[in-house]
């Protein structure tokens, strides 16, 4: 399981912050009265998910932060669906407001920052294709194989024989 | 899995708890729609002092 200090907290701490963001930027655009309106929303937001947070279930273990190994593919593969809906949705609304003449480019940044996200997390995650093998020529039973059909000599590739192992 | 447990008479919650993973990992275990990682298998094993190509048979089918 995820080790963390008050691991429930953390998933409504980042939806207050973000939410709290976002309900400041409602309050520049359309006065303190809606911002205060989107911040109440928020605080439920949260509350809401501290106490799912705290269900004995998949769903409350994932977002309780408390979650584990299967618990963490599980949420793995949730978000890998919903980045899948999203960039759908991106790209419907992408026609949508290009046929309807409005700005594009929230989409195509986002996009854009997906896509490289995407390759940052391939590299970040996968095994470094340059890197050296230390097992060359044994089995994974410590057997020694072998030698590739191109290090045989010619002698011995035309008559079928195997180099010496 | 199931088997061991219910030997030693413990519930699934009961021995969700000593291996430190969720009651609903226990049961996905348990009715083979998740196979454990080796860490979490060995700690299986070691829990009910199996060896663990015995605990977890390749060629068994758990649901059954």
């Amino acid at each position: 399981m995820t080790r963390k200090k008050h691991p429930r907290l953390w998933t409504p701490s980042v939806a207050v912050l973000a939410g709290t963001g976002i309900a400041c930027a409602v309050g520049i655009h359309k006065g303190w009265g809606s911002a205060l309106v989107a911040e109440v929303v928020v605080l439920g937001w949260a509350f809401c998910l501290y106490m799912v947070g705290g269900d004995d279930t998949d769903a409350g273990a994932v977002i309780g932060q408390h979650d584990d190994e299967r618990q963490q593919l599980v949420g793995r593969r949730a978000a890998r669906l919903s980045l899948t809906v999203v960039l759908f949705a991106i790209v419907i609304l992408c026609v949508i407001a290009a046929a309807a003449h409005y700005a594009i480019w929230p989409f195509e940044v986002l996009v854009v920052v997906i896509a490289i996200s995407y390759f940052v997390g391939l590299g970040f995650y996968g095994v470094d294709p340059d890197a050296e093998a230390e097992d060359v020529g044994r089995s994974r039973f410590g057997w020694k194989l072998p030698p590739p059909q191109d290090h045989i000599d010619g002698d011995a590739a035309d008559s079928g024989r195997l180099g010496a192992c | 899995m199931r088997e061991q447990r219910i030997e030693a008479g413990l519930s699934q919650a009961d021995l969700a708890a000593s291996l430190g993973v969720s009651r609903q990992t226990v049961i996905s275990i348990e009715s083979g729609r998740y196979l454990p990682s080796l860490p979490l298998a060995f700690r299986i094993a070691g829990f009910f002092v199996m060896p663990v190509e015995k605990m977890f048979d390749p060629e068994e089918d758990p649901s059954e």
